[in-house]
């Protein structure tokens, strides 16, 4: 937000104030990429879990929800490049319908997300009125954490974007100078990347 | 793909992913073995990875010196 913020209004910290804009702006994107590094190893080792814990075994899943949701975030991520590029090319109204398309198609997938949680047929504890069997729970909890952990990423991000188009649409940004759209983006753009891995490992590998 | 427009290149990479995606679903409920099916969907994923960062996330820019 404070990466947002600063670039908003131009200013920068006092030291990197002897470096190149150029330069900065290739120094903040070398340190997002090692951010997105280290969130890569938590979504990675709840990933190895899922497979440590069940092998390829699955419950059932919806499987229709799971392609309509990862289209929705695909989709998403079409509009939030669509507003970068705008934004590249000095399109200000342009780049506003692209963050507000994102924003809405993120919540779309929240709020699906949420739904999928509401008819699952797996829960976290053993239940006899609903004969689950342990491997049932051990899914359940492995389901849960992982598009769980997903989601607080989809919602933050849903965040930050509401938080640049409000910015965007009060004149800030320019042509160029945007790291503030172009880092929340690439945000968007990794939590995409997460499903990409999550959706078959949790909807696809048992078929 | 140098020839091309800024907006055009990332309309064709996110069709490319989403006949991939379409194309992994119908492999997945497709195919019986375990093994291929987890190879197939590990192979398509890692390309889209590759589609997203490149194209998407422009990873590039982090090792090339120029504006935005």
């Amino acid at each position: 937000m404070a990466v947002i913020a600063a670039h908003g209004h131009g200013v920068e910290s006092h030291g990197a104030s002897h470096m190149s804009p150029e330069k900065r702006l290739r120094v903040n994107r070398v340190g997002l990429w090692l951010f997105f590094f280290s969130e890569s190893i938590i979504f990675g080792l709840l990933f190895t879990s899922r497979f440590f814990l069940l092998g390829t075994h699955q419950e059932h899943v919806d499987q229709f929800l799971g392609l309509v949701i990862t289209i929705v975030l695909l989709a998403s991520s079409v509009t939030a490049y669509t507003a970068e590029t705008a934004m590249e090319k000095g399109n200000r109204k342009l780049a506003q319908w692209a963050l507000l398309g994102t924003i809405l198609l993120g919540v779309v997938f929240a709020v699906g997300v949420g739904f999928e949680w509401s008819v699952a047929e797996f829960g976290l504890k053993l239940s006899e009125e609903h004969h689950q069997e342990p491997q049932n729970v051990v899914f359940g909890t492995v389901f849960f954490t992982m598009t769980g952990l997903h989601a607080a990423h989809v919602v933050s991000g849903v965040g930050m974007l509401v938080l640049a188009f409000i910015m965007l649409s009060r004149g800030h940004f320019s042509k160029e100078s945007h790291w503030g759209i172009s880092s929340t983006i690439m945000y968007w753009h990794f939590v995409d990347v997460v499903w990409v891995f999550y959706y078959p490992a949790l909807y696809l590998v048992a078929g | 793909m140098p020839t091309m427009g800024a907006f055009q290149k990332g309309y064709l990479v996110a069709v490319i992913l989403a006949i991939m995606t379409i194309l992994e679903y119908l492999f997945a409920v497709g195919v019986s073995s375990t093994e291929v099916r987890f190879a197939g969907l590990a192979i398509t994923a890692l390309a889209k990875v590759y589609f997203i960062a490149y194209y998407f996330m422009h990873i590039y820019r982090c090792w090339r010196e120029e504006a935005h």
